[in-house]
């Protein structure tokens, strides 16, 4: 490694670094087992929300077709996705989401990727806290980090872990959008593979982007401490008071006039939490801004860990 | 580290305040979207007297609204004070007028339509399940569906311009005779082409899973008819006695 210098081959020094740290980062989560965990978690959460999306059909189905005094389908599936095609569907849909050009949009994707979005948007975020918090405070709870700083920067150091984190968490994520498929396909009756395929493909890299600023928070409280444990508690506890903020803010109890209004709104952009709704409804005109947060926040959350750790004694 | 936080701070700072007027609009116009869609439901919930139908039945109710309302107890204006009693007049809240009124014929349509459908959509996943339908013979099916639900959407569009070209006066029965007549008959037609086009396997997973093609009739195209048996109600409610 080569300490980064100010002129262009220093900054490609530095990205050459960034990469192996990355690299690194990646060699010692498969040896440390942690890619086995995650892996794990994201594939395992992908096929058992898939079964759970199944299961809940054929309950539906069979108890629909006890009513109407019918045989329940061999394989669920089959009655959702003719109700799909429905125009009552798409009332169903106005009724739960309020709008019509939101109904309209998520009517024409199969109700499988639909959940698939909202499992993921949901839960993503919370498995990335809970496995990327550790990276740099296990390093310097051990004090190895004084070998790596030694040949490299901090900055390409932290940048190198938190782009080998990111690497995982896009494998691990994209995994997990393979299991829901394979499951899914193999369990539904009547499964558009081509649709759902592209759909799934559709929503996967929206996931990531907002999985970033996540990511970023855990980074921040992997550099904010030297134990790894206090990193992963501050990591879920921060991202458990950002997400009541965004709670209270977007609720109507506190905004009773212009100034909390304005502070209320403010709120909405220190945390990601609720970012989602452009990226999951893109025609609804704030694809753009959520992902312009989203990325500022990552840098915003990444840079605030960052200047924790170059002061920090190691 | 200076260079990407101001930025991304500025960028931050910029959406929020460049966001700042726009989002007091939308508060502004949700706020009168709730405040009128209030007045609207109080305004319809003081309307006429109303009828709780099934909405297959709304070719019937058209004409029935009519002779329906001269038969309703016309309540005293609410100004007045009833004679021989010495109790306050009450003033009814518009939710309670209208719980008491029931559901608006165009309501009961769009709830009806959810339930029906979702039995329709699954009495034709199960017969085409049993029949074993080719692609082309599904093609075919749903094809006579579409014709027989436009034939039907015509013969409904026919009655509400029947009904409307009469005026404001009670509507005659038959007009929705001939309707419910033309509806019928086009029902019977498909139901034939329907058996017709059928193999054995398709026969027996007729009999097998009771599947009617009644069960593909689009209610949307009542819609029409329910709205004007609203209208006829509300009609009737406004005149007064």
């Amino acid at each position: 490694m080569t300490p980064v210098a100010d002129n262009g081959a220093g900054r490609i020094a530095g990205l050459r670094d960034i990469a192996l740290v990355a690299r690194f980062e990646l060699g010692e989560a498969l040896r440390s087992r942690l890619l086995v965990v995650m892996l794990l978690l994201f594939v395992g959460g992908g096929a058992l929300g898939a079964w759970s999306f199944t299961a809940l059909l054929e309950r539906i189905e069979a108890n629909a077709a006890k009513v109407v005094g019918l045989d329940a389908n061999r394989r669920p599936g089959k009655m959702v996705r003719d109700l799909s095609e429905t125009r009552s569907y798409r009332e169903m849909l106005r009724l739960f989401l309020g709008s019509q050009e939101k109904a309209d949009y998520f009517a024409a994707i199969p109700p499988i990727v639909v959940f698939f979005g909202w499992v993921a948007f949901k839960a993503t975020p919370w498995l990335v806290l809970f496995t990327a918090s550790e990276t740099i405070a296990s390093d310097v709870a051990s004090r190895s980090i004084r070998f790596s700083v030694l040949r490299t920067g901090r900055l390409p150091f932290a940048l190198g872990k938190m782009a080998g984190q990111a690497a995982i968490m896009i494998g691990a994520s994209g995994l997990a959008a393979v299991a829901f498929y394979v499951v899914a396909g193999s369990t539904l009756d009547g499964f558009e593979h081509g649709k759902t395929a592209l759909g799934l493909l559709g929503t996967w890299p929206r996931v990531v982007l907002y999985t970033l600023p996540f990511l970023a928070w855990a980074m921040l409280a992997s550099m904010a401490t030297a134990s790894p444990n206090m990193a992963k508690g501050l990591a879920i506890g921060g991202a458990v008071i950002l997400s009541m903020l965004h709670s209270f803010t977007s609720g109507p109890a506190l905004r009773r006039g212009p100034i909390s209004n304005a502070l209320c709104d403010f709120a909405q952009y220190v945390t990601p939490f609720g970012h989602h709704e452009g990226l999951s409804y893109p025609p609804g005109g704030a694809l753009a801004g959520d992902i312009a947060i989203c990325l500022a926040l990552t840098v915003l959350y990444f840079t605030a860990g960052f200047a924790i750790l170059r002061r920090r004694d190691l | 580290m200076k260079t990407v936080m101001i930025p991304t701070i500025a960028l931050l700072v910029g959406l929020f305040l460049g966001g700042l007027g726009p989002r007091a609009d939308v508060r502004r116009l949700a706020a009168e979207l709730v405040e009128a869609k209030r007045e609207a439901e109080a305004a319809r919930a003081c309307g006429g007297e109303r009828q709780s139908l099934f909405p297959v039945a709304a070719l019937g109710a058209l004409a029935a609204a009519a002779g329906q309302r001269t038969q309703a107890p016309v309540p005293p204006p609410r100004f007045v004070k009833p004679t021989g009693g010495g109790a306050e007049v009450s003033v009814p809240d518009a939710g309670a007028e209208r719980r008491r009124r029931g559901r608006l014929p165009a309501e009961s349509l769009a709830a009806a339509k959810v339930s029906v459908e979702m039995v329709g959509a699954m009495q034709r996943a199960q017969f085409f399940d049993q029949a074993r339908l080719s692609v082309d013979k599904q093609a075919v099916f749903d094809e006579l569906v579409k014709k027989m639900n436009a034939e039907i959407a015509k013969a409904t569009e026919d009655l509400v311009r029947m009904t409307q070209a009469q005026g404001s006066g009670r509507p005659t029965f038959r007009p929705v005779a001939d309707a419910a007549t033309r509806v019928l008959e086009v029902y019977r037609r498909a139901d034939d082409e329907l058996k017709a086009g059928l193999d054995d396997v398709g026969r027996a997973a007729l009999d097998k899973t009771r599947f009617d093609i009644i069960s593909q009739i689009d209610l949307g195209a009542f819609e029409k008819v329910a709205q004007a048996a609203q209208r006829q109600g509300e009609a009737g409610g406004n005149q007064g006695p």
